[in-house]
């Protein structure tokens, strides 16, 4: 006797299952932000393309280092990696410029926010969810070739000498990737949500990077004194780089007074989200 | 001599406590759909909800009031965006002030604006919204298939949402509400922006939602008509207030007995004799005049009062009335 074929009708079914519990909903928002950013390509390229070039230049200078004896830029120590990853940072703007700037100002464009708010996630998810999608891309570009360095020169050298003299080094690596990303992360996010257009949020986060420097400089100029510094966002991670890293800082700045400005930075970043981030929008 | 029975019923909550003199009895009911008791909310010093009581437990209801009467900030309340400065409110009987994520679980929300995550295609977006209430992956995948073919969006689904009609994201806001299976929907202006054929096209969903699925809706519009398709009870909403809540049948009903009558030549002197029976009436243009009866009056009484007066009745048509007429009576426009 021939089997027989189900029916299935395109009418409306109910659903029998059970639904999940919402501890890892933001993850679905950041899985979805991640896979939209992947699509397209051509960004991709541009955000990923060139600090993929400065790693692989980083190691062939291991490579050669170890395997030529060439070596015209100095040894391979921790401050080679902290450098690395200072260097590093010049392409996290460009990240946050191109990409993360639009991650909630086109939610607020698209009314998405009350699409978002309207299901069983809270304000902290979503901008969890958001966050999420910037410390993937910012880790791929900081801690990832970071810690692959770390490998490289392992691989390549004296792997129990290096490790037994800096041991210490992944850690100072992974602590120095989220120093850089999490403050950079939240910045670029509170302006995002200042604003329905993407590109005010770029404005303003490239004004903070490029302008930050220069009022240190200016400063730095009036007062004749590096203690300064603490005006720099890159300044201040580049400090307390230098005490994560175990080498003499470039500053007359105490690392704590970095900490705390860099606390402060990310203090009015989460208040800035807690008052943007909203079902309704209260049009006074 | 028998005692005289004496029975007290009220209801406590969700209880409903029988006294019959020494005994008593509790019944658990089943939670109201919606329950709101004097709940009022403040955008800033201006109150928008003024001590708004209702239940609501029928399968469709209407929230009728015209724009910024406060029918999407009472939406907003229910979904616990905004929380309330006074009073109470439940929805599938759970409070809306603490328990807003099990509510937004078990409910859907089609919004008024478009809301969409552009670059997103249907299925993607609606398996998406079905990911951020609980479903497991593939089921969300699945399901938004499944949502995308009932709302008539099937052929469209691998189409990216910025390139979407009006009537199309309408009907793509109404399965991503509907992905999860809710067991409420709030639609707030599900028709906005949709041409006649589109529109009705919603309102035979909307109706099969709530009829044949047996999912509750609540349909917020300004547009009577659509309420009045779909309804089986309405809830007048003006200027932050509840000024009616009845059911349709009963609101139809009510309305069943009105009357447009036209007499030959001027209608002053059949005017002044249902004036003596006590008879509302106003006129209306080309001297046609809408009279009201009374329940147990039959319409043959026009033609007596003309026979015995030596009148004609030119034009006789009993009046459907429209929600319109009830709308503008319930907010004092008449």
């Amino acid at each position: 006797m021939p089997e027989q074929a189900t029916i299935h009708d395109q009418t409306y079914r109910h659903w029998n299952g059970s639904l999940r519990s919402s501890t890892m909903r933001w993850w679905t928002i950041s899985w979805a932000g991640i896979k939209l950013i992947v699509q397209r390509k051509l960004l991709l390229l541009l955000v990923l393309g060139p600090p993929t070039i400065h790693f692989v230049a980083q190691g062939i200078r291991i490579y050669a280092f170890h395997l030529l004896r060439f070596a015209p830029l100095g040894p391979i120590n921790p401050v080679l990696f902290h450098n690395f990853l200072l260097g590093q940072s010049f392409f996290l703007v460009i990240f946050c410029v191109f990409v993360g700037s639009g991650l909630i100002a086109r939610d607020l464009r698209d009314h998405a926010l009350q699409f978002y708010l309207s299901k069983p996630i809270t304000r902290l998810d979503y901008v969890l969810g958001k966050m999420g999608i910037v410390l993937v891309f910012l880790s791929l570009i900081t801690l990832l070739p970071g810690l692959l360095l770390f490998l490289l020169e392992l691989a390549f050298g004296d792997a129990g000498d290096f490790l037994s003299r800096y041991y210490w080094l992944p850690g100072s690596i992974i602590a120095f990737s989220f120093l850089l990303t999490i403050p950079t992360g939240l910045l670029i996010l509170a302006l995002s949500s200042l604003t329905h257009n993407g590109r005010y949020a770029a404005i303003g986060f490239a004004a903070i990077g490029i302008f930050s420097p220069v009022v240190y400089e200016i400063l730095h100029g009036i007062f004749r004194t590096t203690r300064v510094a603490f005006v720099s966002l890159w300044a201040n991670m580049e400090q307390i780089g230098a005490l994560l890293f175990d080498f003499s800082p470039r500053y007359q700045l105490h690392w704590g007074w970095s900490l705390l400005t860099l606390s402060l930075w990310m203090g009015v970043s989460i208040w800035i989200l807690r008052r943007r981030i909203q079902g309704i929008e209260v049009v006074e | 001599m028998q005692d005289s029975l004496i029975v007290i019923s009220f209801r406590l909550g969700y209880n409903t406590i029988t006294l019959n003199r020494n005994q008593y009895h509790i019944t658990r009911n089943p939670p109201m759909v919606i329950e709101l008791e004097d709940l009022s909310i403040y955008y800033g010093v201006q109150q928008v909800l003024k001590n708004i009581s209702f239940q609501v437990e029928s399968k469709a209801v209407g929230m009728l009031g015209p724009n910024g009467a406060g029918k999407t900030t009472l939406i907003r309340t229910l979904l616990g965006f905004l929380k309330p400065t006074q009073g109470w409110g439940s929805v599938l009987g759970l409070d809306i002030s603490t328990r807003q994520s099990e509510i937004r679980q078990r409910i859907g929300y089609m919004p008024e604006n478009d809301c969409f995550v552009s670059g997103m295609n249907a299925v993607t977006f609606v398996a998406y919204a079905g990911e951020l209430c609980g479903l497991p992956h593939s089921d969300a995948i699945q399901r938004a298939h499944e949502v995308l073919q009932y709302v008539g969006l099937g052929e469209a689904r691998y189409r990216v949402l910025d390139t979407y009609s009006t009537g199309m994201k309408q009907r793509l806001k109404l399965a991503q509400a509907l992905v999860h299976d809710p067991e409420l929907v709030l639609l707030d202006e599900p028709t906005n922006g949709m041409d006649p054929p589109g529109r009705l096209r919603m309102l035979d969903l909307i109706r099969d939602i709530s009829y044949d699925k047996g999912i509750h809706t609540i349909l917020s519009s300004h547009l009577l008509p659509d309420v009045e398709y779909v309804c089986q009870e309405v809830i007048v909403i003006h200027q932050g207030r509840v000024v009616m809540q009845s059911e349709m049948a009963e609101l139809k009903q009510n309305t069943q007995k009105r009357f447009d009558v036209k007499v030959r030549g001027p209608h002053e002197r059949f005017t002044h004799i249902l004036d003596e029976y006590g008879y509302e009436w106003r006129p209306l243009k080309d001297e046609i005049l809408r009279i009201a009866l009374p329940e147990n009056i039959s319409p043959r009484v026009f033609f007596e009062i003309a026979v015995r007066n030596n009148m004609q009745i030119r034009y006789l048509r009993r009046m459907e009335h429209s929600l319109e007429d009830i709308f503008a009576q319930a907010v004092g426009e008449t």
